[in-house]
């Protein structure tokens, strides 16, 4: 079902992006553990009110709280969700637009197999981007003297992985109904927007998808948060399978 | 190995329809396993949408069409395994270099001959390091032309391949064509409204003109049966003489007559000459004139 011709073409095509995600999440994740100090000394020395300094004072002095909230409920979620949807924006409608979909659509290749492996390529360019980067932060906290519980921190990945695979298969589905990727990319960040946005609106708070990526239910009950993972997953297959389905009945 | 059916490319009723445009109407093509088969017709005739249909990149609107005796609808995967294609119209990817390109190609087909790919590379000097996107428009549709025919198809399918090259560029690629596929059994479909090159190359030709197939034919008994009597009456002649099976169309301009014919040519030339006459001689048509002489007058040859 996958081609390993295709899957390698598109893992070189994404190559750059790949490396630029990693270094921007990589270096964001290295330097969090040793921003603790830094922030503690910012808030005591800037006129802040008392309210504030109490929020953060407390946030600072819980490290495994500053740690997830930051990595996997801030920077991470932020990154992930950005990469997701650049990633796949161009998947298809950027071979429209370079007027090279003709060329490989006339391959022995079937519709569903050049889904599927550009799907597949993305997704482990997005998980190394995510992994990887989840990896740096662990061991620069370890670095930094501020150890955490490898598998405690670890548990959040597959969250954030799922979650992120959700915009990147809604920006794949764009992407089959667009000649431009950038648009496709512009349109699913913008969905991504309204769900961060729905955060803010009480009754819907924790029950969006981004909460479920954060892995909340995680940090707080110590467990993996199943139910969360199986539903994302079951999101991004559906929106994996509407692309197929839009991506078989299209011209080239 | 070759199959031996009759025909490599078989439609019936072949219909594509954009909104409420019909790009082809009712098509029924048949290209004879083994031909080199040239589709003419005008720009916008069709032609592109054709071949698209042909590989499933364009779902047809109704109608049915087989490939190599398989389904366009159900079977497309199967018919590109065999089809080497080039098309004016797509574009390779600009980062890859020519080695690269392919390398990527050669990996996704069942069979490649590598002497095919090493040969032609030569000829046409390719550098296999050069970026596709350095390459001038000559050289890629010598690339395209090379990923079209590595690959052992059993049908080439050609759509205006030679649109961007020069004199000696469309020889080298018309020789190209004819010796890789002679006595091979494979079947070449071109498309072009290049009619002299056509001429050259193809051993059957087909005309489209708004979608719809106006003849098929070997091409010499195209040029052979279609042919332009020119007279000079010293009487006027019987209307009914220009009524005989094989006489398309009649211009008249005083007693001189041009009168077009695509059959029975023995038999009007000597009812012809029965009439008291300066003049009946009988002129040969090339490609050119039969095209214009359909395509010109909107698809109707009369």
């Amino acid at each position: 079902m996958i081609s390993r011709p295709l899957f390698v073409k598109e893992l070189k095509e994404a190559k750059w992006k790949t490396i630029t995600g990693l270094l921007i999440t990589g270096i964001t994740g290295a330097s969090l553990p040793f921003l603790v100090d830094y922030l503690g000394f910012l808030i005591e020395q800037m006129a802040v009110p008392e309210w504030a300094r109490s929020v953060l004072g407390e946030q600072l002095g819980n490290y495994p709280l500053y740690l997830w909230s930051n990595w996997y409920g801030k920077n991470l979620l932020q990154f992930s969700l950005a990469f997701a949807v650049i990633m796949a924006g161009p998947l298809i409608a950027g071979e429209r637009s370079r007027n090279t979909l003709e060329f490989l659509a006339s391959k022995p290749l079937s519709r569903v197999q050049i889904i599927l492996t550009k799907a597949a390529a993305g997704a482990v360019s997005l998980g190394v981007i995510i992994l990887a980067s989840t990896v740096i932060t662990l061991v620069a906290s370890y670095a930094a003297g501020r150890p955490v519980p490898v598998v405690w921190f670890m548990s959040g990945f597959f969250a954030q992985y799922a979650g992120a695979l959700v915009f990147f298969n809604l920006a794949l589905l764009l992407s089959t109904r667009s000649d431009d990727g950038l648009k496709a990319a512009v349109i699913a960040g913008g969905i991504a927007l309204l769900m961060f946005a729905a955060e803010w609106v009480a009754p819907l708070r924790g029950r969006t998808i981004i909460w479920m990526m954060a892995a909340s239910r995680s940090f707080i009950t110590g467990e993996v948060s199943f139910g969360h993972i199986f539903f994302m997953l079951l999101l991004a297959s559906g929106f994996l399978w509407a692309a197929l389905s839009a991506f078989r009945q299209s011209d080239v | 190995m070759r199959s031996m059916r009759e025909y490599a490319i078989e439609t019936e009723g072949l219909t594509k329809t954009y909104d409420d445009v019909k790009a082809v109407d009712g098509l029924k093509l048949q290209v004879p396993a083994g031909s080199i088969f040239g589709l003419l017709g005008p720009n916008g005739a069709g032609k592109t949408t054709t071949i698209k249909m042909l590989l499933g990149l364009v779902a047809p609107t109704s109608g049915s069409a087989r490939v190599l005796g398989f389904d366009v609808r159900t079977q497309s995967e199967e018919i590109r395994r065999r089809v080497g294609y080039l098309s004016e119209t797509s574009s390779m990817y600009g980062y890859m270099s020519v080695g690269e390109i392919l390398s990527f190609t050669k990996r996704l087909y069942p069979r490649w001959d590598k002497s095919v790919e090493d040969k032609y590379v030569d000829m046409f000097r390719l550098p296999r390091t050069r970026r596709v996107s350095a390459l001038s428009r000559g050289m890629k549709t010598q690339l395209g032309l090379i990923l079209a025919l590595a690959p052992c198809p059993d049908l080439i399918v050609l759509d205006e391949p030679t649109n961007g090259l020069d004199p000696v560029g469309i020889r080298d690629f018309l020789q190209a064509i004819l010796q890789e596929v002679s006595g091979t059994g494979q079947t070449v479909l071109m498309s072009s409204h290049m009619l002299y090159q056509v001429e050259r190359v193809a051993d059957w030709v087909g005309l489209i003109v708004r979608g719809r197939l106006l003849l098929s034919r070997p091409m010499d008994q195209l040029k052979l049966g279609q042919k332009k009597i020119q007279a000079a009456f010293q009487v006027n002649p019987p209307e009914r003489i220009f009524q005989m099976p094989g006489i398309e169309r009649v211009n008249r301009d005083g007693r001189r007559y041009v009168i077009h014919v695509s059959d029975n040519v023995d038999e009007i030339l000597m009812n012809l000459r029965e009439i008291p006459h300066f003049a009946v001689d009988v002129v040969d048509l090339n490609l050119e004139d039969i095209f214009m002489e359909y395509a010109g007058n909107g698809g109707t040859p009369s």
